[in-house]
């Protein structure tokens, strides 16, 4: 006999050992948080949200005001803060609308893509958000070269500094992007394992049907 | 929220919680993690209920959120309501029907059975309740011909555990 067809057979009798859980229990169960995949993501890109506007905001005081103004960057920061808050609510509504889709009720494959692309918008969110930190810390180098007038007697004085000056900040962006991606690495790697691996398997065979 | 639709929801969980049980057996291996999927299920099944509507038969809704609560859903977590201990985690076959050599079959075809990964042990299940191939594509979001291929690898892979 095939043996699955026997364990067919077994199955229903399995039933007769399984545990019981009362109805007051269940009534205790339901009250209970849930610790699932999903509510760990939603927190996560909270965090990653309120992070990223802390550092916005916490840059802020009056000297660095007076420091744009200086180098002449203060319209332009002004403009660019528009956008980027702009581009911080148009994420926010993005990773709501997508954080909506997600449901249960749905079969297995789309529940999984629905995660996935969840957790995409955060990524494009917080790659967005390197993107721009690196153009304006450039911007305002670039900036504070032509204006700030301490800055230009550094410069102008001896290139064999410049050069050093320029390798330290590249030496120190990679560091710190490096860190990060290792960071996410970790982080999304240990979270959303098993995930890739269920979904990666439920892909298979389906391309040549 | 609504005390009647509370009600009802553990009413009708508590007559089919074996499926529940079933699913945790599967993918647990031992009794704390058995509860705690368990109690992680009848969250989500809450959190669902709402929408539940009546046309569609409980049980076989139930199968939906409770497989991709094992499958996707589920980060152990250490707040768990403590339920009476139960021997859960074994599938017990001991019957005065089986002789020895089926018994022993027996045994190690659940012992192969949980050895496969998540989706497979998914298929497994769904074809052990009975479920048609187009229920189980169904369920999994994939064609019904991949439904079947998968289904016969996860046979021959089921004979190759055996033989090892």
């Amino acid at each position: 006999m095939d043996e699955l067809e026997l364990l067919k057979k077994d199955w229903k009798r399995q039933e007769a050992s399984l545990p019981r859980i009362n109805a007051s229990d269940i009534y205790k169960m339901i009250l209970k948080k849930s610790s699932s995949l999903t509510k760990w993501i939603l927190i996560i890109a909270i965090l990653e949200f309120v992070f990223w506007i802390t550092i916005s905001v916490a840059m802020i005081d009056k000297n660095y005001f007076e420091h744009l103004k200086s180098i002449h960057f203060y319209t332009i920061n002004i403009i660019l803060s528009v956008i980027h808050y702009g581009v911080l609510l148009f994420f926010i509504y993005w990773f709501y609308n997508n954080y909506r889709k997600i449901k249960t009720t749905d079969d297995i494959k789309r529940l999984m893509r629905n995660i996935l692309k969840v957790r995409k918008t955060v990524n494009y969110y917080v790659i967005y958000n390197l993107a721009m930190s690196f153009i304006i810390s450039v911007m305002v180098f670039i900036a504070s070269v032509l204006y700030d007038p301490n800055l230009s007697k550094i410069w102008s004085a001896d290139t064999s500094k410049n050069i050093w000056l320029i390798g330290a900040i590249i030496i120190f962006i990679l560091v710190f992007l490096f860190v990060l991606w290792l960071f996410y690495k970790l982080l999304y790697g240990i979270l959303l394992r098993r995930l890739h691996r269920n979904y990666k398997e439920l892909n298979k065979l389906e391309l040549r049907n | 929220m609504d005390k009647q639709l509370e009600k009802q929801f553990v009413d009708q969980l508590e007559k089919n919680q074996n499926i529940v049980h079933k699913i945790c057996r599967l993918y647990t291996n031992d009794q704390d993690s058995h509860n705690d999927l368990f109690q992680e299920i009848t969250i989500q099944l809450w959190k669902a209920y709402p929408k539940f509507r009546g046309d569609a038969k409980f049980s076989t809704w139930m199968y939906r959120v409770a497989l991709n609560t094992a499958i996707t859903l589920y980060r152990k977590s250490k707040k768990r309501i403590k339920t009476q201990d139960y021997d859960t985690v074994m599938f017990k076959i001991e019957s005065s029907e089986y002789d020895s050599t089926i018994e022993d079959q027996l045994k190690l075809m659940y012992a192969a059975v949980k050895q496969l990964n998540d989706i497979e042990k998914a298929l497994v299940f769904l074809y052990l309740e009975d479920k048609s191939y187009s229920e189980i594509s169904d369920t999994l979001g994939i064609t019904e011909v991949n439904a079947r291929v998968k289904m016969n690898r996860v046979k021959g892979k089921l004979k190759q555990l055996l033989n090892s």
